[in-house]
């Protein structure tokens, strides 16, 4: 992924704005997500009794957050056992400068990546590509992205907000695809498979993220539908994983839980087409795989938040759930909460990892607070409770209007003839509803709503009038 | 031979271990549940599509609703099949196949090549030309209809990643109720997992053109499973007679 | 409790509520030292202003219950979850663990309109209207997600012989009003109403009825600017209106 994220810069509001006035992507997204909904509520319903599942599965990650470093120790034990290098990379730039590293060592000019936000997160791509080598993304979503310099738009579909027609003449216009290309699904992804499948081929490094870590084997967890995670692992001679240090489980019981709820949660599938499990590097006697393995251990913010008012944001397993329901992301898109992670965990997410980026903290902002993500998390992590938190950490660095606002607000609302005085100065000056156009609130609200009055008595005074 | 550790781990979790050494801050409204002891057991799904009883059936259900094609035998595979998948790699480009270092994918293999078909074991350079591989499964899962690849048994990978069609054939003995099953195994003695171990649920598929679902993204586009059972096939599902 | 949206916005819901609560048998009393409930400054992350205006209403509420009221009634979904489940975690958060434990306790009394009317629909007389009325219900966030007040609004609307509920898409999505969020993300909020104003549009129900002012403002103040104005009524209303001419008995 090439394309530029727009946090720095901008401004939510009219990032927001813009997305809403695009009509082909609000449609596009519309039908995404609603699609994404309906498989994963038919999806859980063949489960019994699927929130006990999501109860458990939020307990599960408890116990792994709460051991965390041990279970790190653990899983890096194995892997190193098994042959496997192990790197520490607490900044994204520890964890950069390896694999560009490794990738120097190698020689190796020719990337392949699977899916990956940890990688995104640290614009791992930008830093190959100036170390001269060709990153290529193999997810199809995100290859559509990296041809098009774009930021991904949803966590499971990265391109959802291009359909065929610009899918295709991307096609022609990036990689020389003949106009007389079909515009048909099939035509598009055989064309893809094929220019791919010799990316796979060359590719000296393989890069993944892992969905899950197992500490007790030592093994990643990669799933896909497309195959390009599996192809990424078994072709090229060097595998190199970016984990996300609050990936793991200590077990396969634990680790079946979450992979059981993973796939019903993103697209309502019992199991997506692979789930891939790699210990290790190739065994004797086989024919591929890689021979090399290099897991990459990512804090870059993360520890901060253990034990915390944030500590269970770690408990996400990036399923997309919560984009799929959310009432704002429906209209507005991914691209519009500025980094990588869009929707209610990108809302929580943004303002605690790109802590750099002062805007960062507006995204806790993007939310009416309805509650439809949390009812969605498979692993119930109570994101209106963070959201709220991050809106009182925001308020505590508050510029003086607003403060001054909402001090004055509480210091007549805190005392019943006081509000009574200011409201009854909103009874009888319903003149102020006119006025309300000129002042930033009440333009905000104006633009496209008419403005409530105030009725002519309020309720106590009817009340005192005897009701 | 261990692989080699770049970077301090002390120090890493050192910040995690101090901040969990004064307790977790709980969520005071939506209050997560009891920590679980870490002698009660986790969890596992129950599935509504599967039928205990009859595990074929809910398999052959399960593969078919992952867009993959499950075909129940008894014995061995039957010519009449073997000769259907030929005639329908005929319509796509090539007729040479790959198998894997299964002795149930080598024996599919044999008679394949007694049709005069191209027949090698495959590796990467003999894979990516294939028309069709051939593989085993060190496991069936009846509740997801999926098969669980094992690179050890099988000396690989790709020949049931870079051909078109996937052909897996799988004995009845190995057909398991559910991932747990298989999955909450691992690690367990004399269960270490291989180098891959690769649950396959249905063929490759892409949503990414519009939330369409499009089959044979990077993997194959067809998977055929064949389950082989030692008696007669299993009666359809509405037979009363069944298990 | 009044909330203060219905107390300046829209009195005539408060009025329904009390009738109706009246004809339900109740004997219904108002203490005019209750202010609001405090969310606004909650949800945009003012803890310390919010819980000042919220001391105040828990007073009140507090008052009437020590003096004998069994309950504290809500004609507002959102105000009766920052009341329920909120207000503890609002003290807590501004360090006044006493506070807390009297929110706790006014919170185990305190009941949205329609999860309190719907205990009690026994005692309702019976409610009808002339006409038949289809009724599209919006289901408010707060009250349906986190208290949980799933069936009561449609079981009430269905006691009303000559009412019906309507089937629509998107009825418990958010309206997109969220407090502030109206007004710093305006565009997003307006597109909110408009997904719902175009989903009602679908199945033209004679009115829009649910249990929170601010919602059934939000789209009725979009769609009178939209020039293709809604009836809207707050459940309350509608209750009220369905009421026989004697039904309440003043105690």
């Amino acid at each position: 992924m090439s394309g530029h994220h727009q946090l720095s810069g901008t401004s939510l509001r009219n990032r927001t704005a813009e997305a809403v006035a695009d009509e082909r992507l609000r449609t596009n997204v519309a039908r995404a997500v609603d699609r994404f909904a309906t498989h994963r509520r038919e999806g859980l319903a063949e489960l019994e009794d699927p929130d006990a599942l999501r109860r458990a599965a939020r307990a599960v990650k408890q116990l792994v957050l709460a051991d965390l470093p041990g279970l790190l120790e653990r899983f890096a034990d194995e892997v190193l056992a098994r042959g496997g290098h192990v790197c520490w990379a607490p900044t994204a730039e520890d964890a950069r400068s390896y694999v560009v590293d490794v990738v120097r060592r190698h020689g190796a000019s020719r990337v392949a990546k699977s899916k990956s936000m940890a990688t995104e997160e640290i614009d791992l791509n930008a830093a190959l590509e100036s170390a001269g080598a060709q990153v290529v993304e193999t997810d199809l979503g995100e290859w559509i992205i990296q041809l098009a310099d774009e930021t991904p738009s949803h966590i499971i579909a990265p391109a959802l907000h291009r359909d065929r027609h610009q899918i295709h003449d991307l096609f022609v216009d990036a990689v020389g695809a003949e106009p007389a290309l079909g515009t048909e699904p099939t035509e598009l992804v055989g064309f893809a498979r094929g220019r791919l499948r010799e990316v796979f081929l060359a590719a000296e490094v393989g890069i993944t993220g892992a969905n899950v870590a197992v500490a007790d084997t030592g093994s990643i967890v990669l799933v896909t539908n497309e195959g390009n995670g599996r192809l990424v692992t078994a072709l090229p001679p060097v595998h190199v994983v970016v984990l996300g240090m609050e990936r793991l489980a200590a077990d396969w019981a634990q680790a079946e839980l979450l992979l059981s709820l993973l796939a019903r949660s993103a697209t309502g599938q019992r199991l997506s087409s692979y789930t891939n499990i790699v210990t290790g590097t190739r065994g004797d006697g086989e024919v591929d795989g890689a021979t090399e393995l290099h897991v990459v251990i990512l804090d870059n913010g993360r520890s901060d938040l253990l034990a915390g008012e944030y500590h269970e944001m770690l408990a996400c397993i990036r399923c997309g759930a919560c984009l799929n329901v959310c009432p704002v992301y429906r209209q507005v898109g991914g691209h519009a909460y500025g980094w990588v992670y869009p929707g209610p965990m990108g809302s929580v997410l943004t303002p605690l990892l790109a802590h750099d980026q002062p805007e960062a903290a507006e995204l806790a902002g993007a939310s009416t607070l309805c509650g439809a993500c949390m009812d969605a998390c498979p692993v119930q992590i109570p994101l209106q409770d963070l959201l709220l938190s991050l809106r009182r950490r925001k308020a505590e660095a508050a510029g003086t209007t607003e403060r001054a606002a909402w001090t004055a607000w509480a210091a007549a609302w805190s005392d019943a003839r006081r509000y009574g005085a200011t409201t009854r100065l909103a009874t009888w000056g319903r003149m102020v509803a006119p006025l309300a156009g000129r002042l930033p609130v009440g333009r905000s609200w104006g633009a496209g709503r008419t403005v409530p009055r105030p009725a002519e008595r309020r309720f106590r005074d009817i009340w005192r009038e005897g009701l | 031979m261990t692989g080699t550790e770049h970077g301090d781990r002390l120090r890493f979790l050192a910040p995690a271990r101090t901040l969990l050494s004064d307790g977790i801050h709980p969520n005071p409204v939506h209050v997560p549940p009891p920590t679980p002891l870490p002698s009660d057991p986790v969890p596992e799904a129950r599935y509504l599509n599967l039928d205990p009883g009859d595990l074929v059936t809910s398999f052959a259900d399960a593969v078919a609703h992952a867009e993959g094609v499950c075909h129940v035998v008894q014995d061995e595979v039957p010519d009449g099949l073997l000769d259907r998948i030929v005639a329908e790699l005929g319509e796509r480009d090539g007729t040479s196949v790959v198998v894997s270092d299964e002795p149930e994918a080598r024996a599919v293999g044999d008679r394949l090549a007694t049709r005069g078909l191209a027949v090698e074991p495959a590796t990467p350079a003999t894979a990516a030309g294939a028309a069709l591989g051939v593989t085993s499964a060190t496991a069936a899962i009846a509740a997801t209809g999926s098969v669980v690849l094992d690179s050890r048994r099988a000396g690989g990978r790709v020949a049931s990643l870079l051909p078109s069609v996937h052909l897996c054939v799988v004995p009845v003995d190995r057909l398991f109720a559910t991932p747990a099953d298989v999955l909450r195994r691992l690690g367990s003695p004399g269960e270490a997992p291989p180098p891959s171990l690769v649950v396959v649920t249905g063929p490759s598929r892409t949503g990414d053109i519009e939330q369409l679902l499009t089959l044979g993204a990077h993997g194959p586009t067809a998977l055929h499973v064949v389950l082989v059972t030692d008696g007669p096939s299993a009666p359809p599902r509405s037979d009363p007679a069944a298990g | 409790m009044i909330t203060c949206v219905v107390d300046v916005v829209a009195p005539e819901v408060g009025e329904a509520s009390v009738r109706v609560l009246r004809a339900a048998g109740c004997d219904v009393s108002c203490n005019l030292a209750q202010t609001c409930c405090g969310q606004p400054a909650w949800n945009a992350g003012f803890a310390r202003e919010a819980a000042r205006v919220a001391r105040a209403t828990l007073g009140a509420l507090e008052a009437e219950l020590d003096g004998g009221a069994e309950a504290v009634v809500v004609p507002a979904g959102s105000c009766a979850t920052m009341v329920r489940q909120f207000w503890p975690e609002l003290f807590d958060v501004v360090g006044d663990a006493d506070d807390a434990a009297r929110a706790r306790r006014v919170g185990a009394r305190t009941y949205e309109l329609s999860e309190f009317l719907a205990t009690r629909t026994d005692a309702l007389p019976a409610l009808r209207v002339d006409r038949p009325v289809r009724v599209a219900l919006h289901q408010s966030c707060h009250m349906l997600r986190e208290l949980r007040i799933v069936d009561q609004p449609a079981a009430l609307v269905e006691a009303v012989d000559g009412c019906a509920p309507v089937v629509w898409d998107g009825a418990d999505r958010c309206c997109g009003f969220g407090g502030t969020f109206s007004v710093k993300l305006p565009e997003a909020s307006v597109a909110m109403a408009d997904e719902k104003l175009r989903a009602l549009a679908v199945v033209e129900p004679d009115v829009v009825v649910g249990c929170d002012t601010s919602c059934l403002m939000h789209l009725q103040t979009r769609s009178d600017a939209t020039g293709a104005p809604l009836h809207v009524r707050h459940l309350a209303e509608v209750l009220a209106a369905a009421l026989p001419d004697d039904a309440e008995a003043r105690p």
